[in-house]
């Protein structure tokens, strides 16, 4: 079935665009970025993509409509390279320490 | 007609995304939507494995790039000329965040215009649903003119012939260090998409112009949309982790 809701495409927009501006404001402007710290920084970073890009998927690409299977089947495999990247990138890290 | 005829007839009849039947479990999900779900599924693995190069080569480097500006510092405060020296290795141009955050702005644009074009192929406006694809084609092409102007300097040198702009006049080379390699690989990976995305785009383009849809058929533009909304999703991640995370 058709979904079509204008006013919501609008409203995601204007999330998406100020999501962006935040993602901007949290590296660019030094008192944030300073009072963050490197880890504040990546950690908002992450959760803000992760957040935007679940937007996009969820009402653009209208998984908010499709059946629960549907959506397990797209965010199950795309989870699990996500969690290794971050379990590997953290291990690499974890071997600089001194 | 013969039942032969009728069979091959029926063989071939378009089914409307409202005609498809009711899965217990997927819905009404048409055969080409989720043929398009499985591509980007694949294509999201590619994206991840480049991704994950990237992010263990990253994480696993003691200095990522020493900055070229002038006066950059190092995360430690030593002036990033000076370390570079001392570990005898060279300086290398960073990304330019509020360029890039535009052409970011840009793909969320595309991105809505590009629902606009699917509400009204739905409700049968030919002319608003071509203006609506048109600027989606529109924004993809100024993204890959961005993407130009950001790896060569294409507009500088168009308008003024100076070949001093660009990460690659710059210094950024790819092959030379991680840094320039990765990035060229995943940014040049992703533009590819804006690239096909564009073709995709502008050939739905014309058959909407054309009247294909008039009857209100939106599955082809849904599909494709499926795929630009991907293209778009991927570069959240990419502006995040290639530009924004700091040094």
């Amino acid at each position: 079935m058709a979904h079509v809701n204008r006013k919501e495409y609008w409203v995601i927009f204007v999330v998406l665009a100020l999501l962006t501006v935040l993602e901007v404001g949290v590296v660019e402007i030094e008192p944030v970025a300073s009072a963050l710290g490197k880890t504040g920084i990546v950690s908002s970073l992450f959760l803000l993509a992760v957040a935007k890009a679940a937007i996009v998927a969820l009402f653009y690409m209208h998984l908010n409509h499709d059946t629960k299977i549907m959506k397990l089947s797209i965010a199950l495999p795309l989870s699990i390279p996500a969690v290794y990247a971050v379990v590997l990138i953290i291990d690499a890290q974890v071997r600089l320490l001194p | 007609m013969s039942s032969a005829t009728r069979d091959h007839e029926h063989h071939h009849h378009k089914l409307s995304p409202e005609d498809w039947p009711d899965d217990r479990d997927f819905g009404t999900i048409s055969a080409g939507k989720m043929s398009m779900w499985f591509f980007l599924l694949t294509d999201a693995m590619s994206f991840a494995g480049l991704l994950l190069a990237y992010g263990l080569l990253r994480g696993g480097s003691e200095v990522w790039y020493f900055p070229a500006e002038k006066g950059a510092t190092m995360p430690d405060g030593t002036l990033a000329s000076e370390a570079a020296a001392a570990a005898n290795w060279f300086t290398e141009p960073t990304f330019g965040i509020p360029f890039t955050a535009g052409l970011t702005f840009l793909l969320i644009c595309s991105s809505v215009t590009l629902v606009m074009a699917y509400a009204n192929v739905v409700e049968k406006n030919r002319s608003r649903a071509s203006l609506y694809l048109f600027l989606t084609v529109l924004g993809g092409t100024l993204f890959l003119c961005g993407q130009m102007q950001e790896y060569w300097g294409t507009f500088h040198f168009l308008f003024s012939g100076e070949h001093a702009h660009g990460l690659i006049a710059n210094g950024l080379i790819f092959g030379k260090s991680h840094y320039a390699s990765t990035f060229y690989v995943v940014t040049g990976f992703h533009g590819l998409h804006v690239l096909s995305g564009v073709i995709y785009l502008a050939i739905i383009l014309v058959r909407n112009m054309m009247g294909k849809y008039d009857d209100g058929d939106y599955n082809e533009i849904e599909i494709a949309g499926l795929f630009w909304h991907f293209v778009d999703l991927v570069w959240i991640l990419v502006f995040t982790f290639v530009y924004l995370i700091p040094n």
